[in-house]
Order: C-alpha cells, then sequence, then structure tokens
C-alpha cells in the first residue's frame, strides 16, 4: 500500500532529473573524489573523519532539506483538501516521502561506507553499532524535517528554511574539522556524528552521544508526530 | 437518511472571526445544492469543516448518515472532492495522475477496468486527446478539468465541489456543468460565485451572508423572493385598451413602454395583450438572477 505511494513520489521527480542527478549523485561524489585526491599526506583515519563528515553533510543537505520541502507541501492547505477525501492517510503519503528520500540518498551514504572501509580495514568497524547509529540519524534527521516541513505548510517558505538550516547545521557541527567547543553540542548533527564515528573506530565509544541523540530522536519524532497525525489539519495552534 | 446534513454549524476562529453561524443545510437524495455567497462569506470554512480538517466550534454534520466527528473516516469512504484552486503534478502524466487516484481508491482492480472507467473520467471533461499531458503542459482551465476528472474516477456516492468551474473558458464550463449533471451521485454540493453555474446546476441553493444563511430555496424561489421591477417595451398587433395597461405606461408611436413592480405582474400583463389584441415585437428586462443576488446581499449587508 505505500509502494504506489513511492512510486508516485518517485515518478513525480522526473522533470528535475538532471538536477538530481547533478545534486545526489555528481556533486557529492566530485566532492568525495577531491577529498580522496587530497589524502596522500594523511592518516586512514584522517580519511575516514572527513568521509564520515561527508556522510552526514550528504544526509543534512540532500536528505533533510528534501524531504522539509516536499513534506511542506504536502501540507499546503489546498493540498490537504485534496488528500482528505483521497484514501491514503497524511501520515502514511509523509512516511512514503520519508522512505523516498532516504532511499536517494542511500547511494552517498553506501559510497562514503565503501571509502571508509578501504582505509579503516573491516576490523576496526562495530556493524551492529555503526546499523544503529544510521538508523538513529536517519530517523532524527527525517523526523525534524518532518516537523518542520508540516509546520510550515508552504514550499516557498520552506525554502528560506531548506537554503539556510543545512548550512548551519553542517558549519557548525564538527563534520569537516576537529573541535571540542562545547557550543557545538547544541547542534543535533553532532552527536549523530559522534555515535558514527564512535562506531568506526574513530573514537571512544562513550554513551553520551547515543543518549543524546536518542533523546532527539524521541523529540524530533513526537513533533513529528504531534504536527502529521493530529485530527483537524488546518486547526494549527500558531 | 440525507446525503449531507449540517445541522446548527458555528465556526469561530481562534482570532474571534466568526466565519460561520448556525449554519444549517441538506443535501437531499439525488440534489444538486448550491451554496452561493460572496467573498468571505463562509463558504470555504464550511467545506473545510465537512472534509474534516477545521472543528466546528458547535454544531454537527453528517454525511450519509453517520457523524464526522464519530467516523471520520466516512469522509474518506463516501465522499469526492473539487478543490476551488487548481492544483498541478507537474511531472505527472494526466493519465498517471488518474492511474493513481484509481489505484488509491480500487487497489489491484484489473488492467482494463481501470482503462475503461479512467477513460470515463476524462471523456466527459474533455480530456480524452489529453492523456499524456504532464502536468506543466496543462492550462488553467484544463488543471481544473482533471480535478473533476479525479473526482469522477473514484466512483464515490456524495461530491463537493468548490468553485469548479474558475478559471474555464465559456465551452469548457458547459462541458463541466453536462460532466456535473450526468454524473448520477447520490448527492452533489456546489459552492460558487457563478449565479449561471448555480442556475444551471443546483436543484436548490442556499445563500451565504457573513458566515448566515439568509435565504434558500429554488433559483426561481429566490428570484420570487423579492419584488423586481420590471420594464416591458412592446410593439403591439393593434391599438391596446388602455383598462389593460399599468398605471405606469409611456407611448411613442407603435412602441409601448410600460413598467411594473415585479416580473409576475409584467408576465400576466404579456399574456393579456398578446391574448387580446397581439404583440409583434417585444423586450423585457427583468433583473437578472445575478442582480437579484447582489441585491439580496446589499440589503442583508446593511
Ligand atoms: N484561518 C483563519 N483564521 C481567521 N479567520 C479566517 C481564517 N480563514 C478564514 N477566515 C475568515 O473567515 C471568513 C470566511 O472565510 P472563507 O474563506 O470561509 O470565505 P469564502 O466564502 O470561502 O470566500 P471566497 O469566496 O473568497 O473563497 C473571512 O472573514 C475570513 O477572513
Ligand atoms: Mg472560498
Amino acid at each position: 500500500m505505500i509502494s504506489p505511494l513511492i512510486e508516485m513520489e518517485l515518478k513525480g521527480m522526473r522533470l528535475y532529473k538532471t538536477f538530481l542527478f547533478v545534486n545526489l549523485l555528481l556533486m557529492p561524489f566530485a566532492l568525495l573524489f577531491m577529498m580522496i585526491m587530497n589524502s596522500g599526506s594523511r592518516t586512514p583515519e584522517d580519511i575516514s573523519y572527513l568521509v564520515s563528515g561527508f556522510i552526514v553533510v550528504s544526509l543534512v543537505s540532500s536528505f533533510l532539506g528534501t524531504l522539509t520541502n516536499r513534506v511542506s507541501n504536502i501540507f499546503e492547505p489546498s493540498v490537504l483538501e485534496l488528500y482528505s477525501t483521497l484514501p491514503p492517510r497524511i501520515s502514511k503519503v509523509v512516511l512514503a516521502q520519508f522512505l523516498t528520500y532516504s532511499i536517494l540518498v542511500l547511494p552517498q551514504v553506501l559510497i562514503g561506507l565503501v571509502v571508509i572501509l578501504y582505509y579503516q580495514g573491516v576490523s576496526r568497524i562495530n556493524a551492529p553499532l555503526l546499523t544503529l547509529a544510521f538508523l538513529l540519524a536517519f530517523i532524527e534527521l527525517g523526523t525534524l524535517a518532518v516537523a518542520i516541513g508540516a509546520r510550515i505548510g508552504n514550499p516557498y517558505k520552506a525554502m528560506a528554511v531548506t537554503t539556510i538550516l543545512p548550512w548551519l547545521l553542517v558549519v557548525f557541527s564538527p563534520a569537516y574539522y576537529h573541535s571540542s567547543l562545547q557550543v557545538l553540542y547544541l547542534n543535533p548533527v553532532t552527536h549523530p556524528l559522534s555515535c558514527i564515528r564512535s562506531a568506526i573506530g574513530l573514537q571512544e565509544v562513550s554513551p553520551i552521544p547515543w543518549l543524546v541523540s536518542g533523546v532527539l530522536t524521541v523529540i524530533f519524532t513526537a513533533l513529528a508526530i504531534r504536527n502529521v497525525g493530529s485530527r483537524y489539519m488546518l486547526e494549527k495552534p500558531f | 437518511m440525507n446525503v449531507i446534513e449540517i445541522d446548527n454549524l458555528t465556526k469561530v476562529y481562534p482570532d474571534g472571526t466568526k466565519a460561520n453561524d448556525g449554519i444549517s443545510i441538506n443535501v437531499k437524495r439525488k440534489e444538486i445544492v448550491g451554496l452561493i455567497g460572496p467573498n468571505g462569506a463562509g463558504k470555504t470554512t464550511l467545506i473545510r469543516q465537512l472534509l474534516g480538517l477545521l472543528k466546528p466550534t458547535e454544531g454537527s454534520i453528517r454525511v450519509m448518515g453517520e457523524d464526522i466527528m464519530g467516523n471520520p473516516d466516512v469522509i474518506k469512504r463516501t465522499l469526492a472532492y473539487v478543490p476551488q484552486y487548481p492544483l498541478s503534478f507537474p511531472s505527472l502524466r494526466i493519465k498517471e495522475v488518474l492511474e493513481y487516484v484509481f489505484r488509491m481508491r480500487h487497489g489491484n482492480a484489473p488492467r482494463e477496468e481501470m482503462e475503461k472507467k479512467i477513460s470515463e473520467a476524462l471523456n466527459p471533461v474533455g480530456l480524452e486527446g489529453a492523456s499524456q499531458f504532464f502536468g506543466y503542459q496543462l492550462s488553467g482551465g484544463m488543471e481544473k478539468s482533471l480535478l473533476l476528472a479525479m473526482a469522477l474516477v473514484q466512483e464515490l456516492p456524495v461530491l463537493v465541489l468548490d468553485e469548479p468551474t474558475s478559471m474555464v473558458d465559456i465551452v469548457t464550463k458547459h462541458r463541466l456543468w453536462e460532466a456535473i449533471r450526468n454524473s448520477n451521485r447520490e448527492g452533489i454540493l456546489l459552492a460558487s460565485h457563478d449565479m449561471n453555474e448555480v442556475k444551471a446546476l443546483c436543484d436548490r441553493v442556499y445563500l451565504l451572508v457573513h458566515g448566515k444563511i439568509v435565504a434558500s430555496g429554488t433559483p426561481a424561489d429566490i428570484v420570487s423572493m423579492i419584488k423586481m421591477p420590471t420594464e416591458v417595451r412592446l410593439i403591439p398587433q393593434r391599438e391596446i385598451p388602455s383598462r389593460i395597461l399599468p398605471k405606469e405606461h409611456r407611448k411613442r408611436g407603435n412602441l409601448y413602454e410600460l413598467a411594473f413592480d415585479t416580473l409576475e405582474k409584467a408576465l400576466e400583463t404579456v399574456e393579456t395583450i398578446t391574448k387580446s389584441v397581439g404583440v409583434s415585437c417585444l423586450e423585457i428586462e427583468s433583473p437578472s438572477f445575478e442582480n437579484l443576488v447582489i441585491n439580496l446581499i446589499g440589503r442583508d449587508g446593511e
């Protein structure tokens, strides 16, 4: 029942194929290519550090950004009106979008992982922990996108948020640099980044980022469910 | 059982705007009911409550006999909706949009059946030749036609339309009216500004002003509800006896100019004249339905 919705979402992208190809594949892989080409003087850990940053940046810019925009389109009053009489619930439509954009960002994540595997070696990677870290990262960022998109309910306004927010989240996180600045911990992206890095053996496994990630995931999920599952969709408390 | 039954519906927005005020309307079986009113009268507010998107402050709404508060899913099960504003699906073909809607509604029905139902929905709205068009290739009018086809292809008993033919040319308008009239639903509720549309389609009309129903009845009832001055100009075949003529009249050569309080009186007199002396040329000017409604709304707004 959810696959036709995903199919429709994917078909709806045909017009933007070149745009998507450039944004989801060409540009990220160009960046990855440059990182690797610049790796001569670096240790494998350094490269893995950057590539793990690259994966999270992909999640933030490609996944969180696009999903926010698409969800905000569904929550436009006229679209809500249309869906109010069509069979699928809005929550299902949103779930389909969540899955669609998870699938689309997957190549970046997987290729990044392959690079990390190559430099780090399989033995240093804790597979179950890494799976959990990715699951948390996807759910945390995805539910944040849904919560924001549903709240804004207008793709033009969402555009303003989705051009600025990913930049802020990336620039003020230790994705591409080392830093132990305390303020960076206010950034929700910092914690899943730590989880992933601890799962690939770049830093100690400490419970704190996992706890914070878990708590953030719960909060964002609750917000997303509140905004998506409310009974009277146009009855917004603001 | 009424198809739609709205009882004492009141909606006060959080900012205090009372957009619907004690509205009671119903749509009986096989009826097309119109909801007319000026901008800001509260039509969309009413429809959004009917669709379960806004919570009524007071009152109840029943669709096909079921209270929508208790059974919110009755809306998805029985009601198809044509929105006021054209939505576009830029990278989907018309046929694909309808296939998705059909599949959402009827699951994995056989392909031939789906094709048949889709062409049955496309033909009456005049889009059969455009089924391979992408959304971005459609004009505003075609987008509205597509929205109607999307509602029709679901074959649900109740149809709710919010200005279904705004942005549509006159030929297409008549085609869409025909499609709505022939759609053979259990009941149809139509919100509109277009008096010709209401006259062409509706069995009954409610007139909504400032959130209140100020008049209801057949389009003809509404016309007769108010005395409308009517002017008649005619050239009789012979001299008209003065006892037939109304007090207010003028004669210029062969041409008589007569004035009446109401259309009925005017028609009666014209009939008498036709029978007694015959009429060779006739012109009646009675305010159109549109003027009439403007008058009603104007009066009520005061
Ligand atoms: N979300 C809202 N909050 C506060 N007031 C609102 C809201 N939506 C509509 N209104 C007000 O409620 C009244 C009725 O609006 P509504 O949109 O229902 O009118 P309408 O009859 O559909 O008008 P139109 O013919 O222009 O579509 C208007 O005064 C409008 O300003
Ligand atoms: Mg309206």
